[in-house]
């Protein structure tokens, strides 16, 4: 007992001088956005042009009721039977499938996979040589009201595509055959297959007089005509033109989806003076907007984004301009005229 | 011998349960200017706790016992006269067993204070986390986005951030240049002369200057913890100065080792093996009044480990006890679509219960003997005068 008396008081130092000041390292999800996690990045969008995902259609089942698609997402659908289906896509590999796949088993309560052991079903998409790659994210004995994630992923070029079934389990076993069959309504306009039939090779032709400075760029195969400004400073702004068959959407839907490009927030409707405004060219009817980034979001700067839609029987055309603010803020003028010099051969 | 003779005496016990009721009015005074958690780990959780007997421009502090030294004398005080004076009889066992509660109820206070945590996990309708934030320490972290889609972070805990600091990592050194527990953050443009003079060259902390302050006391004011680090790679110059805040959202990027690092100042993390998700968060009125009825939150728990994918209601006076962790409902915002949940883990929370219910016991022994006595006193028969 008495050797107790002694040996307490240096347990009851050692322990109440115990910190917890160690350096801990740890793996875990990164932090993602509930629905789609890749912030905006200006340099990819510069690269490549959102756009052309535009190329990529679906069915939409008649029952199915469209709903307000939020800031990331491109769409996003209603089902009857319950359970919500959105479209989204993010640029170049979205993070990979293994860091998005992960963050949806996490949000139905299933262990992250490694990279190696992703393996989803494969879906071939008609008219195209491309592959979705198809996920059940229940396990067999969950309840029926536990939460649980049907998807297609379809990775692109430049882009990938997430289509997500989420829902209670026992919606998502009904509407299961109901999902299949709308993914295997997937298109990509613009693949090798399918360009030839959705968009006559004569409908794809412009031609556009560039202003002095302006030199050709490479681009991408979905870009009619591509530029690079080269400005002070080593800062470089890009040029765009690309068709997209069919109505591509409306005005409020692309120039969200450029907003939040640039870290803008949303606007609420059509009638919002911000989303641009209507003007004539000689091609036809144009809509013209112009927005730049509050937060300097491109390499210290802030960016801007001129952009000019313009519809043509069966063939919608995007004009944009995109680059650090002061260099695309001189340029708007030229980019009109770039814009109006735009002549379509029959 | 002598000094377990002292130790044992019950002039010091008396004493020191008057130093307790001492330290226990100057807390509470303090606790004025201090708040509550500044107080508890200045004169609760400390040996000898300095008392600024008159607070404001001029410092006047004085050295009295802390909660921990008068603690531990407590329990050693208890312990020793047990020791000195010990000797097993059935009717000592109701007062030994009331100093063993005593004892536990002691040892209680020690273990909560080591052992348990107090976070919060703050969550959107729609959202799910894995992890609560501790609202008055941060952490640096230095993370490394890894191929198969997850992150190595490496947090390094508030109390290692000093000036000076150096953190090595395989190829490259992240180095504190200047380190604010609190301060104030503005554009250069609106910085005054008593701004520090240290500028960020790199990352989204450009163009901004820092303001030294002191650490907020209020529970409902919170630090902004700033620091300006270098990346130095091994054997190689500084890579530029970053301006890493809690104030700053995100993580900002360095390439260094041929990786594309994130680094950040934000509130120290509790990572759970489990989500939760916020299904609904109500707010409930009486009819026709702004007089709150009800908050509660329905939220859904999902455990990997177990399958579990459930829902459950956490409301007030009804927490959750999940994973070893209470949840309980502890506000809201951003109109009724936030909910705010104190999330404690306290492994030896039943100790407080077991040892009231040993003093009980303990209490009841005693005046059952002293019952029992008395009864029998009285029934003895008395002498014929």
């Amino acid at each position: 007992m008495r050797k107790f008396v002694l040996l307490a008081p240096l347990s009851l130092f050692v322990l109440s001088s115990c910190k917890d000041d160690k350096i801990h390292t740890y793996r875990v999800a990164n932090d993602a956005a509930a629905e789609s996690p890749a912030p905006p990045d200006v340099d990819s969008m510069r690269a490549e042009p959102e756009i052309a995902t535009l190329a990529v259609g679906w069915k939409v089942p008649e029952d199915w009721k469209q709903e307000k698609a939020g800031q990331f997402a491109t769409a996003a659908y209603a089902l009857p039977e319950g359970g919500r289906v959105t479209v989204s896509k993010l640029a170049g590999d979205g993070g990979g499938l293994a860091a998005n796949l992960n963050r949806w088993r996490g949000q139905v309560g299933l262990k992250p996979v490694a990279d190696k052991d992703v393996s989803g079903q494969p879906l071939k998409i008609a008219d195209s040589d491309e592959v979705m790659q198809l996920f059940n994210l229940t396990s067999v004995d969950s309840a029926a009201d536990a939460e649980g994630i049907l998807a297609g992923i379809l990775p692109l070029k430049t882009e990938t595509w997430y289509f997500k079934f989420s829902g209670s389990v026992g919606v998502l076993r009904k509407s299961e055959a109901v999902f299949a069959e709308f993914l295997r309504s997937v298109r990509i306009a613009g693949s090798r297959k399918s360009a030839s039939a959705s968009a006559p090779s004569g409908l794809k032709k412009v031609k556009v007089t560039p202003p002095d400075g302006w030199t050709p760029s490479e681009g991408s195969s979905m870009r009619a005509a591509s530029f690079s400004i080269a400005g002070p400073d080593g800062t470089t702004a890009d040029v765009s033109v690309v068709p997209i068959p069919g109505d591509s959407g409306s005005v409020l839907d692309n120039v969200n989806r450029w907003r939040s490009q640039l870290q803008l927030a949303p606007l609420a409707s059509a009638d919002d003076p911000a989303l641009g405004n209507k003007d004539e060219s000689p091609a036809g009817e144009l809509f013209v907007s112009h927005m730049t980034s509050s937060e300097p979001i491109l390499n210290g700067k802030k960016a801007a984004m001129g952009t000019a839609i313009l519809k043509r029987p069966g063939m919608t055309w995007f004009f944009k301009i995109t680059g650090e603010a002061t260099l695309v803020e001189a340029n708007l003028g030229q980019f009109d005229a770039f814009v109006r010099s735009a002549t379509f051969p029959e | 011998m002598q000094g377990l003779k002292l130790l044992s005496s019950l002039r010091l016990t008396v004493a020191l349960l008057g130093f307790a009721m001492v330290l226990i009015f100057i807390a509470t005074i303090s606790q004025v200017e201090l708040g509550i958690h500044e107080v508890q780990a200045k004169f609760f959780r400390s040996w000898i706790a300095w008392w600024d007997i008159m607070p404001g421009e001029k410092k006047v502090p004085i050295p009295i016992p802390g909660g921990t030294l008068l603690g531990s004398l407590l329990v050693l005080n208890l312990l020793a006269a047990h020791g000195a004076r010990f000797k097993f009889s059935w009717s000592k066992v109701g007062m030994v067993v009331i100093h063993s509660g005593i004892l536990l109820l002691l040892l209680g206070e020690l273990f909560t204070g080591l052992l348990g945590r107090e976070a919060q996990m703050t969550l959107n309708e729609g959202q799910i986390l894995n992890y609560s934030t501790f609202p008055r320490e941060v952490e640096l972290v230095v993370i490394r986005p890894d191929s198969d889609g997850l992150e190595t972070v490496t947090a390094i805990p508030q109390a290692r951030l000093k000036d000076g600091a150096e953190f090595p990592f395989g190829g490259f050194s992240v180095r504190i240049q200047s380190y604010f527990s609190n301060s104030e953050i503005l554009a250069e443009s609106e910085a005054t002369e008593a701004f520090d003079k240290t500028h960020a060259t790199e990352g989204s902390g450009k163009g901004y200057a820092v303001l030294r302050k002191p650490r907020e006391a209020t529970d409902d004011r919170k630090d902004l913890t700033s620091a300006f680090v270098e990346i130095i790679p091994d054997g190689g110059k500084s890579q530029g100065r970053w301006l890493l805040s809690n104030a700053l959202k995100g993580e900002q990027s360095f390439p260094a080792a041929g990786w594309l690092w994130k680094m950040a100042i934000r509130q120290r993390r509790l990572y759970h093996e489990f989500s939760i998700k916020l299904v609904d968060f109500s707010h409930d009125r009486y009819l026709g009044t702004d007089v709150p009825k009800n908050f509660s939150s329905k939220i859904r728990i999902l455990n990997p480990d177990t399958g579990e994918n459930r829902e459950d209601l956490i409301y007030m006076n009804h927490p959750l006890r999940y994973g070893g962790l209470t949840f309980y409902q502890a506000g809201f915002e951003n109109n009724d679509s936030t909910t705010i949940f104190q999330v404690v883990r306290n492994p030896v929370w039943t100790i407080p219960y077991i040892a009231c219910a040993m003093v009980g016991l303990g209490l009841l022994w005693v005046f059952s003997q002293h019952l029992i006595k008395a009864i029998s006193r009285r029934n003895k028969p008395t002498p014929a005068p």
